[in-house]
């Protein structure tokens, strides 16, 4: 029988360990996704903590159906979108980011670097950043990526296309792209 | 492109090391058992949410089998011209009516699962009540197609069903309800046998005719009155009192 299955079976026994198991063993994936979403540890932190606390709010009348992983990228996803959300009404955030990613010949170039890359995954549209968190950073099959968002496997291949195209257009227009 | 993207997005990765830090898992686990305890105090079933529920777990296999005892006796009826037959066979058709309940409401007692209905939400009679009241709407129900479906086929009177058949089946379902209230007989087979007994007393009342029509209608709606009250005794003792 399937581990997960057994788990929210013991959780909604109310087993206390089964709580502990479960959180451990997608804390980290979903703490990962969180981060490279919004790129603030902190409030990944707390968007990990928000994913798990309405899982568990709403697991009494929770179905298994073999899918808990998607289940929970789908509400952590959804944070993350109002995340967005909020970032976007913040514009000037947005802007402080991309004009401190334009000065790419600082002797701190790690860090430059680093910020270039957020700039340009915030640049994204929405559903390509998610395909390409989905595969590059979270390590996900094409195959289970249209698990997780509920599309098909060559609305997955489009996305990703799309992703790597504007990604490689947006390191062009800052000219950074030869420099790999 | 890809190989270029990829290594632009491995150096991010190793860039940008994502830690895990056991406080804050422990406190996602803390406040996920909290958020789960909290909302299910919140849930409450409404009445017809247990209704329901309750309607689930009974089993409908009696229910098929009134319905069959039903059909069966209403095929019966059209070859009996006698009303000596017909008589007799209500008796017995309402004795077995009221019998074929009995394994479910028994069910609790046979396979010891007392303890666990006490310690559920709901306590025990809110259960019984609720398991009472369906099979009453069941039977209502049943009784009420086959009256409809007999109308106008069969020329019996109301008072006739009241007396040949309402009658026996109300005293037969106060001995149910009444055995069931006893907390030294365990068995379902004591409450059958009971309505057995019942059952053969009628069956002699009925054959009778000097004593059956000796007994004026009044007298005979009078005791089914008093069966009646019985039974409604009987069924609130089940419900209000605590059992065994």
């Amino acid at each position: 029988m399937d581990v997960d299955f057994l788990l929210l079976m013991k959780m909604k026994q109310g087993e206390e360990d089964a709580f502990d198991k479960f959180i451990r063993k997608y804390y980290e994936e979903i703490l990962k996704y969180c981060t490279y979403h919004c790129f603030d540890s902190e409030y990944a932190r707390d968007l990990t903590q928000e994913t798990f606390l309405r899982f568990f709010a709403n697991l009494s009348a929770y179905q298994y159906c073999g899918k808990t992983k998607n289940y929970l990228y789908t509400i952590a996803g959804n944070l993350c979108k109002n995340y967005y959300k909020k970032k976007k009404e913040d514009v000037m955030d947005k802007e402080g980011l991309q004009a401190k990613a334009g000065a790419a010949a600082d002797p701190f170039a790690g860090v430059l670097d680093q910020m270039e890359m957020q700039a340009a995954l915030a640049g994204l549209s929405e559903e390509f950043r998610e395909v390409l968190i989905l595969y590059y950073f979270q390590e996900l099959k094409l195959k289970e990526i249209a698990g997780v968002l509920g599309i098909g496997l060559p609305l997955v291949k489009y996305r990703m296309r799309q992703a790597k195209q504007q990604l490689k257009e947006f390191f062009e227009r800052r000219g950074t792209w030869t420099q790999i | 492109m890809d190989a270029d993207l990829k290594k632009r997005l491995d150096t991010y990765k190793q860039q940008f090391p994502i830690a895990v830090k056991e406080e804050a898992v422990l406190e996602t686990i803390r406040m996920s058992k909290k958020a789960y305890c909290e909302k299910e105090c919140e849930k409450m079933l409404t009445y017809w949410e247990f209704l329901w529920s309750q309607l689930c777990i009974l089993r409908k296999r009696w229910w098929l089998c009134q319905l069959l005892l039903l059909v069966a006796w209403g095929g019966m009826l059209s070859y009996m011209e006698e009303a000596y037959y017909v008589r007799r066979s209500m008796g017995i058709t309402a004795v077995l009516f009221i019998i074929l309940v009995i394994p479910e409401l028994w069910k609790n007692r046979t396979y010891c699962c007392m303890e666990i209905e006490t310690a559920a939400f709901y306590s025990l009679r809110q259960i019984y009540a609720a398991r009472i009241l369906l099979f009453g709407i069941a039977d209502l129900v049943l009784l009420s197609a086959f009256c409809i479906v007999l109308y106008g086929q069969l020329s019996f009177t109301f008072l006739e069903i009241l007396v040949q058949f309402l009658f026996p089946m109300v005293v037969t379902a106060c001995i149910c309800f009444k055995i069931l209230c006893k907390p030294y007989v365990q068995s379902e087979g004591t409450a059958v046998m009971a309505c057995m007994a019942w059952s053969v007393v009628w069956w002699m009342i009925a054959v009778q005719d000097q004593l059956y029509t000796a007994v004026m209608l009044p007298v005979w709606i009078v005791l089914f009155g008093v069966a009646f009250v019985s039974l409604v005794s009987a069924v609130h003792q089940t419900v209000h009192v605590p059992l065994w």
